[in-house]
């Protein structure tokens, strides 16, 4: 008897740890970035230009920004209507037919596919045969790619979370599904889906790998221009650190970056929870 | 002429038969009451009128349905048939809109845009529903916002915003107090006048207080049919005798 | 009243055709893309062949003839994803039973939220940090010239495939029906025993599909890897040696591949096995899971 409480009381803190320890990490983490990086975040950082000798090794990162951003709009904008028509055609229009099925599998199956491999294809695709080279454009595809399944998961979720009281309310009026999508469906989801459109926007602003082969450039102007390469965030933080330009600006920048996903994710959260409470109403 | 004519019709899930032999015909301008216990078909033959019960995977249907002399199987445009067969539901389901877009929900669908012919639509539909009076200052509030009885006054009202020929009701009462029952019942026995009222019940005293032709269904078949107060006072079948004197179901 | 609306017929089939249409082409393009990479990496298999190449130890694709053997890369893969699984899985499960069956309430409602932000830490950023913190510690802890092995990569990727682990444990956990919790309850069994004994055996398929769906992460993450594990072309010979996982080198060396080349087309090759693989896991899982779904919680 004495055995088991021993037994009990051990595996008891072994599972406290093992809750604690995700607290534990995710502070350990924050308040490290901000320990070394806080100090050489300031308004000439975020505004200015990678300077000094090397280069990056002073100034600022604005031209990573810039191309983040660029990057992360076209990615948005290249995958929201594939992304949104496919997980109404899921939820609405096939559901339980053997197409949506299937096309419920491939979706599934392309959110596992490697973010390198993505960005291989696009290379291939569109760095060599289309030459478009390193690019903006390149690097966009890459990423409206790696993040289509995800919003197609995250919306079909959304969306099939509505009461399907409404559904078979509409139905029996005589109404086209589009109609019932359309006004009632899509506009009681509307905060699901932006929590899951917004994760997926988090999801390429931080993602190197695909842009790394497709558009990421060590230095440039990151205007916009579609066939030009741009500077990223994460391609910065990894060229800082690699080619040893300089671990205060590499902290620095890896701060701005966690700070701009956090924040998207908590904004995130608050539209997941707000989303819940609509639907419980 | 029947508003609604049953002939020889079968619906199978699956394997499982689960009406079998339905001949039945409704009256325009009254109501029928449908009882019976549970499970035994009265929802699947509901939901086979207005062809929503197609929409569960593994259903089977033979035979034939008309609503106004036209086959609703053959019909090619099953929204044609659902304007002219009005559906309610047993749990009130109001739409997230507010009072005034829940009623105008279909007819804005079937093209009305013209302001002042919604505004009589509106008034003329929470009237026929007894609802006018009690929303008319809050029609643009949130349709959730209404109580369960008001709830589900307002799904007819958006029901007869399409001018339907035929009107469904499946248990439309169940969840709701007395007080509520007996304003919708009321309704009921108006509207009649222009419409085929076919009404499922578990409730018998319902059945006896509005409906003006019963049928007794069990176990997927037609038992017994016939003129309510004779249905309920001396039934020719053994079993709907059974049945009313509460041997079983 | 209401005219019936004569043109809306046609447009709800156009309207269903459009979205039929858009769901079919994009998830078609997942089939594009294996084939595309299939396309670009087919001399590889007429001339090398599957055996030789996955199976060759020898990655030398620039000289006359190259020689293209992937094996010490997809040795490095599954190890350094296998070892991560080692890592996280104790202390995934042990957080999942954490937040489904012991947890405060405003605990685990303060603990989801992390989850979730962990998640969203970019894996540079995990990377940067195994580097800069952990490679640093070993070398100075173990005296080494470098702290780079496959365990600091497995480690730091422990740490980005937990969440994940957790989540899906925890559903899991949380799926099994109520009575079983009841009966064990009923027998005046501790709680850490009800989870040993009963809960655990019950969600054991979920939580084995956690695990396979974090080991498919794991061997496709590409940043932490490339710079914890080393990237030599040697075969690594134990944990703490250096490897280079196949991520770590298709990001490595495509931009010096020449388009058309025996090493552009390697590369590919090695980019279908990757993808192949962690397909084949994802649809394993899946498949089992399916096949099993009828035992264990229909109560």
């Amino acid at each position: 008897m004495k055995q088991r409480a021993v037994t009990d009381g051990l595996l008891m803190g072994f599972f406290w740890l093992a809750g604690l320890f995700i607290l534990v990490v995710l502070l350990a983490i924050i308040a490290y970035l901000i320990w070394r990086g806080g100090p050489f975040v300031d308004s000439a950082f975020i505004m200015g230009s990678p300077a000094g000798l090397p280069l990056g090794s002073e100034g600022g990162i604005f031209p990573a920004i810039k191309g983040t951003l660029w990057l992360v709009l076209l990615a948005l904008v290249l995958s929201i209507l594939p992304g949104l028509l496919t997980a109404a055609y899921l939820s609405e229009y096939g559901r339980g037919g053997r197409l949506a099925d299937i096309i419920n599998l491939l979706v599934q199956s392309m959110a596992g596919v490697p973010s390198i491999v993505t960005g291989l294809f696009v290379y291939a695709l569109a760095v060599v045969s289309l030459g478009w080279g390193i690019s903006l454009l390149a690097g966009g595809l890459a990423l409206a790619i790696m993040i289509f399944p995800v919003i197609v998961v995250s919306t079909r979720e959304a969306l099939l979370a509505v009461d399907e009281n409404y559904r078979l309310a509409a139905d029996s009026l005589g109404v086209s599904r589009f109609y019932t999508l359309y006004r009632i469906i899509l506009p009681r989801a509307a905060a699901g889906i932006m929590a899951g459109v917004l994760l997926a926007l988090g999801y390429a602003a931080g993602a190197t790998a695909p842009i790394m082969v497709t558009a990421a450039a060590i230095i440039a102007s990151s205007s916009g221009a579609l066939l030009e390469p741009v500077m990223a965030l994460p391609y910065h933080l990894y060229i800082l650190f690699n080619e040893h330009i300089s671990m205060n600006q590499a902290y620095a920048t890896a701060l701005v970056l966690v700070i701009l996903l956090l924040l998207i994710n908590i904004l995130a959260l608050s539209l997941h929870s707000l989303q819940e409470r609509i639907n419980s109403r | 002429m029947n508003a609604v004519e049953i002939i020889n019709f079968n619906t199978y899930y699956g394997n499982k038969a689960v009406l079998q032999n339905i001949n039945l015909g409704f009256k325009s301008d009254s109501i029928t009451a449908i009882v019976g216990p549970s499970g035994c078909g009265k929802t699947t033959l509901l939901r086979s009128i207005n062809r929503t019960a197609e929409m569960e995977r593994g259903f089977k249907s033979q035979g034939d349905i008309r609503v106004l002399g036209k086959s609703v199987q053959e019909v090619k445009n099953v929204s044609a048939i659902r304007r002219q067969v009005g559906m309610v539901y047993q749990t009130p389901v109001v739409l997230p809109l507010s009072i005034k877009e829940n009623v105008l929900f279909g007819p804005r669908y079937y093209g009305v845009k013209n302001r002042l012919e919604m505004e009589s639509i509106v008034e003329n539909c929470l009237r026929q529903v007894a609802l006018w009076n009690e929303v008319k200052d809050r029609l643009k509030r949130p349709a959730a916002q209404l109580s369960g009885g008001q709830k589900q006054r307002l799904a007819i009202a958006r029901a007869l915003a399409v001018e339907p020929q035929v009107l469904l009701l499946d248990e439309p009462c169940s969840s709701l107090d007395p007080a509520a029952t007996g304003l919708i019942e009321e309704l009921l026995t108006q509207l009649t006048k222009d419409l085929c009222i076919i009404i499922v019940t578990h409730n018998l005293f319902q059945a006896r207080r509005i409906a003006d032709e019963t049928v007794f269904m069990l176990e997927g078949e037609v038992v017994e049919k016939g003129f309510t107060n004779i249905l309920f006072t001396s039934p020719a079948n053994e079993k709907t005798r059974g049945f009313i004197s509460g041997l079983f179901g | 009243m209401i005219s019936v609306n004569p043109g809306s017929e046609l447009k709800e089939k156009v309207t269903s055709s459009i979205f039929i249409g858009a769901a079919t082409i994009s998830s078609l393009l997942l089939l594009a893309m294996l084939l595309f990479l299939l396309r670009e990496s087919w001399p590889i298999w007429s001339q090398v062949g599957i055996t030789g190449f996955l199976g060759g130890a020898v990655w030398r694709p620039v000289i006359t003839p190259p020689q293209v053997g992937i094996m010490p890369m997809l040795v490095s893969t599954l190890w350094v994803a296998g070892g991560a699984l080692l890592i996280a899985a104790p202390m995934g499960f042990g957080c999942a039973i954490f937040l489904a069956e012991f947890a405060p309430v405003p605990l685990a409602a303060l603990l989801r939220p992390v989850l979730n932000m962990l998640t969203g830490i970019p894996s540079v950023v995990y990377g940067f940090l195994g580097a800069a913190v952990l490679v640093k510690f070993f070398e100075v802890k173990f005296d080494l010239g470098s702290g780079e092995s496959l365990f600091a990569a497995s480690l730091i990727l422990a740490v980005m495939v937990l969440p994940f682990i957790v989540v899906n444990s925890e559903t899991a956990l949380r799926s099994i029906a109520p009575e079983y919790r009841y009966a064990g309850i009923a027998l005046g069994v501790s709680r850490q025993y009800l989870v040993l004994g009963i809960l655990l055996p019950l969600a054991r398929k979920g939580m084995l599909g956690a695990l396979a769906l974090a080991f498919g992460r794991a061997m496709g993450e590409t940043m932490a890897v490339l710079m914890l594990a080393g990237n030599t072309l040697k075969l690594p010979v134990s944990w703490f040696a250096k490897g280079e996982p196949l991520p770590a080198l298709i990001a490595l060396e495509l931009g010096s591949a020449t388009p058309g080349s025996t090493h552009y087309q390697a590369l590919f090759a090695a980019g279908l096995v990757l993808v192949l693989m962690v397909i084949a896991i994802n649809l394993g899982i899946n498949l089992l899971l399916h096949r099993l779904q009828k035992g264990v919680n229909s109560v």
